[in-house]
């Protein structure tokens, strides 16, 4: 690696003592933090404590924590051009420099930094433009950057697109493009900060993987915040865990880090792994030697050898028909109507399922029959024969691949894309509205308040709905902030709380918890199943994430291919599904049948805890 | 760039018969090359009406033909006017088709080349521009659709879409404010504002490009010597001048065979002699066959003002 890194820094044109000066730095750490200290300008509470810890040269560091953790605070004081202002105190080092005495050129080219906003990092309108950008700030001569950017383009697999305009990228794609263009200066540490919250997770695993290829392959150490640890975690192998204050928690191994959550911080477990949660919560304690499992396959021999040990011999003890056994699908199912989906252990536990019979009885409130739509006349069709009927009061979710159709969908249901042919029967007296991707669009006003007003006139409703409203979805204290100013989670909330002000009787939401985290999914996800089956909303929501319509939906559609390729209630759904399914579903397949969350899974391990309530369960059927 | 802007200012100054079918001709036989016949055909369904009303307009109401033809009310018709409206017509028929294959050939990309050196700044804006451009655009849309599906059934008034509409250009305003702040971060972090910016060229200048550029200006100076000579030598008014043939139409003929003289070398380059034919075979139809038109138009041109002349003479005679 370092005769590389030589050859390259010749081609730089930069001096021969640059070069001896990184053969130097061979044994110090990529990264050393000395007792780092920060307050925001004009706050006395500290953003970032004491912190001291460094990373080894070309390791793959994962930066976690709860929300507020100062995280991205903390990866930007790496950058001098990105440091939130404030006061700072103690030290960095970066190959053993202070970041702040590099030249903008050098910071620029050794501290590599890619953001979460995919779009508004891409300052060029050509991918070509946008590789060289960073090499032609610099000052590289045209010869050696002709040849960089040949060889990042090669590497990244974008030889294919590399004449085309950016705006023609899909979302994945254009986050790889702005990886390859921080790549393509040769960083010795790169910097990410949440980078696949805005991909769909096919797109994110890609990025994954070429970013796994870049720490492999290149040798350049990785710092990443992120909150989808269900991939980041088996990739890492360093583990650096804020707590709320910005106190380091935790700086170890991924399979120490998984042993920390489980002993110290339970409510940092919803982040893990599905088969981390799934073992956690197994009924045998762990010992802190034993290894978790991560990924689906350790998952999956996990449970396969806990099947053996405790399962079949239990089994074996007198009732094998009537313990919910492992492998049989009869008793799985008993457990999933029991388990059902509204995980508030509210008395409208029951709700659900008689929602859901009621709705298959009446008559549908909006029903497509064969829609066809297309944008244009010369363009594909984009909906191919769509047959839904929406039943009231139910969440249905609409899943599937980039570019299936999901928008359009809700687009036709909501009467703005008028379909090509078919038709589409809303119920009388029916109001449909949309909740758009973008939240950010229904926000015109200085602060949250006025926006909030914006349609007091027409829909009838005054300041006290809008303060109860707010009330509800806790979002009062913001009132007066302006909306650009709120995170994505509360962006979502107000946007959902601005058309609930409507009192629509059908929400059609796009993509309503895309990037958020997962306290607030949860939070949006229960707000949802209140509204459906305690206000007699009917909701359509189009997600990629799985395991929100695991934990909400009664219904799924599965668009492909612009037709809807089944609807389902979703437990059969999950359960018939093969690859297309939540984690714990792929974990429990064929060994423990009818688990589609981490919740279905501890009733099981509960069930065992408890024979006797079980038998009794048994005895229903 | 110098062929397209000297083309284009060629076929705007001159509107002398002769030398309006010639661009005419060069300019539909290069954006044929480019986009096909289908494109062209589009084009034209455009331009015909056009031209026939620029026609209409300048034979109606220019009275300093000599030559009458017919009355419509108040409005003399003469030919001069007529043949002028014509000429105009395929002038700016011309300079349009040569623009629209001026954006098709020029990216973005080679502007950036040509001027990088000179104002990277400008270059690097151009850019920029063109990337936020349709960003707006799509948001515009998507600003409307989320409007329109929410409150489009409450407020049907037309006050109403006219409020949601001069929305709009605050939320873009404000959502682009919101972008530069990214956009900035993301420039300084990769190390916008150090010195010496340099400008990554996907085009080398080689020889070749040398040679192809003198013989360009060489012909654009005798095209604009020979150009002028025949403008200052031609009129409409009061009656149509005779038309001779003329050297300069040659040249101007070759200058507007330029860009498809370096095409078939860059064809034939490629592959075989055989192959390129093979390859070059329809085009190259299409080609000759579009400007051979283009000289025969301009043939018939000539006789066909020599034809009218002849008996206009006598009747202006008569007159």
């Amino acid at each position: 690696m370092m005769a590389t890194r030589a050859g390259k820094v010749r081609l730089m044109g930069d001096a021969a003592a640059l070069t001896s000066a990184e053969a130097r730095s061979a044994s110090i750490p990529a990264l050393e933090l000395r007792d780092l200290s920060f307050s925001y300008a004009g706050s006395t509470q500290p953003a970032l404590q004491h912190l001291s810890f460094s990373l080894p040269q070309a390791s793959f560091a994962l930066l976690c924590g709860e929300t507020g953790s100062g995280k991205s605070t903390l990866l930007r004081a790496f950058k001098p051009e990105l440091e939130v202002a404030g006061e700072q105190t103690g030290s960095i080092l970066l190959m053993g420099e202070d970041p702040r005495s590099l030249k903008p050129a050098d910071s620029a080219r050794r501290i590599g930094f890619v953001m979460q906003d995919v779009e508004n990092q891409l300052v060029t309108d050509t991918v070509w433009h946008e590789l060289a950008f960073g090499l032609e700030n610099i000052g590289t001569e045209p010869e050696a950057m002709r040849r960089r950017v040949a060889e990042t383009a090669h590497f990244f697999g974008i030889g294919a697109w590399f004449e085309r305009k950016v705006a023609d990228l899909s979302g994945g794609q254009k986050q790889l493009l702005n990886l390859a263009s921080i790549v393509v200066m040769q960083p010795s540490i790169l910097l990410l900060d949440e980078p696949t919250s805005q991909l769909d997770p096919i797109a994110a695993k890609d990025f994954l993987d070429v970013l796994g290829r870049v720490n492999k392959e290149l040798g350049i150490t990785v710092l990443m915040v992120e909150h989808r640890l269900e991939d980041v975690l088996p990739m890492a192998d360093v583990v650096v865990y804020l707590e709320t204050g910005g106190r380091l928690a935790f700086n170890g191994s991924p399979q120490d880090f998984m042993h920390f959550v489980q002993d110290e911080s339970p409510e940092y477990r919803a982040a893990l792994p599905a088969a981390t949660r799934m073992a956690i919560a197994a009924p045998h304690a762990h010992t802190a030697g034993e290894a978790l499992p991560m990924t689906v396959r350790d998952g999956r021999v996990f449970l396969q050898q806990f099947a053996g040990e405790s399962a079949w011999s239990r089994r074996d003890e007198a009732q094998p028909s009537a313990t919910p056994s492992l492998a049989t699908q009869g008793t799985a199912a008993s457990q999933a109507s029991r388990t059902t989906q509204a995980p508030p252990a509210t008395p409208s536990q029951a709700t659900p399922s008689s929602a859901a019979k009621g709705a298959s009885q009446t008559a549908p409130i909006i029903y497509m029959r064969d829609v066809w739509f297309r944008y244009g006349a010369d363009d594909p069709f984009v909906l191919r024969g769509i047959d839904l009927a929406l039943a009231p009061q139910e969440i249905v979710a609409v899943v599937g691949g980039n570019g299936a159709g999901k928008s359009t969908l809700l687009g036709s249901l909501a009467g703005i894309r008028k379909p090509y042919r078919g038709s589409i029967d809303v119920a009388p007296k029916t109001h449909v509205a949309l909740l758009a991707q973008d939240p950010k669009l229904l926000f015109v006003h200085d602060s949250l308040w006025a926006s909030m007003l914006e349609w007091a006139d027409f829909a009838h409703y005054g300041e006290a709905e809008v303060r109860d409203m707010l009330e509800r979805f806790g979002l009062s204290e913001l009132a007066q902030r302006h909306p650009f100013d709120l995170s994505g989670g509360e962006m979502q909330k107000a946007a959902l709380a601005k058309i609930l002000l409507l009192d629509p009787d059908v929400l059609l939401l796009d993509e309503p918890v895309k990037s958020i985290d997962a306290a607030t999914k949860t939070e949006i996800g229960r707000m949802l199943v209140q509204l459906a089956h305690e206000q007699g909303k009917t909701i359509v929501l189009s997600t990629h994430d799985l395991e929100f319509v695991a934990d909400f939906a009664d219904s799924c559609a599965m668009l492909f291919a612009g037709q809807a390729t089944c609807v389902q209630e979703t437990r059969r759904f999950f359960q018939d599904n093969l690859f297309y399914s939540t984690a714990t579903a792929r974990i429990t397949q064929g060994i423990l049948d009818g688990c589609i969350t981490t919740d279905d899974v501890v009733q099981c391990w509960q069930d065992y805890a408890a024979p006797n309530a079980s038998t009794q369960e048994g005895a229903h059927d | 760039m110098l062929f397209f802007a000297a083309v284009i200012c060629f076929a705007f100054c001159s509107t002398q018969p002769v030398y309006v079918c010639l661009a005419l001709a060069g300019a539909a036989a290069y954006y044929i090359f480019l986009k096909g016949f289908k494109q062209f055909g589009k084009l034209l369904l455009f331009f015909i009406p056009f031209s026939l009303l620029i026609v209409f307009i300048n034979s109606a109401f220019n009275y300093a033909g000599a030559t009458r033809l017919w009355r419509l009310g108040p409005l003399f018709f003469n030919l001069e006017g007529c043949l002028f409206g014509l000429a105009m017509g395929g002038m700016f028929m011309a300079v349009v088709t040569w623009f629209a294959s001026y954006t098709e050939v020029m990216t973005e990309d080679k502007f950036t080349y040509l001027f990088g050196k000179v104002a990277p700044t400008i270059s690097l804006v151009i850019s920029m521009i063109s990337r936020w451009v349709p960003r707006m655009a799509s948001r515009g849309r998507n600003f409307f659709d989320a409007q329109e599906s929410l409150v489009g059934a409450y407020d049907t008034t037309r006050a109403g879409a006219v409020k949601r509409g001069s929305r709009l250009a605050t939320v873009l305003a404000g959502l682009g404010m919101e972008d530069s702040i990214c956009i900035s971060d993301s420039m300084r972090a990769r190390g916008y504002g150090s010195r010496g910016r340099t400008s990554y060229a996907s085009y080398s200048w080689h020889t070749r490009e040398t040679v192809v550029l003198c013989v360009l200006v060489v012909l654009v100076l005798v095209n604009a010597v020979g150009m002028a000579l025949q403008n200052a030598a031609f009129s409409y008014y009061p009656r149509v001048s005779p038309i001779e043939f003329w050297w300069g139409y040659v040249t101007y003929a070759l200058l507007l065979l330029v860009p498809f003289l370096l095409e078939f070398e860059a064809l034939f380059h490629l592959g075989g002699a055989r192959e390129a034919a093979a390859a070059l075979s329809p085009s190259v139809t299409r080609v000759i066959e579009a400007e051979g038109a283009g000289l025969a138009r301009a043939a018939h041109t000539v006789q066909t003002f020599k034809r009218i002349e002849a008996p206009l003479a006598e009747r202006g005679v008569q007159q």
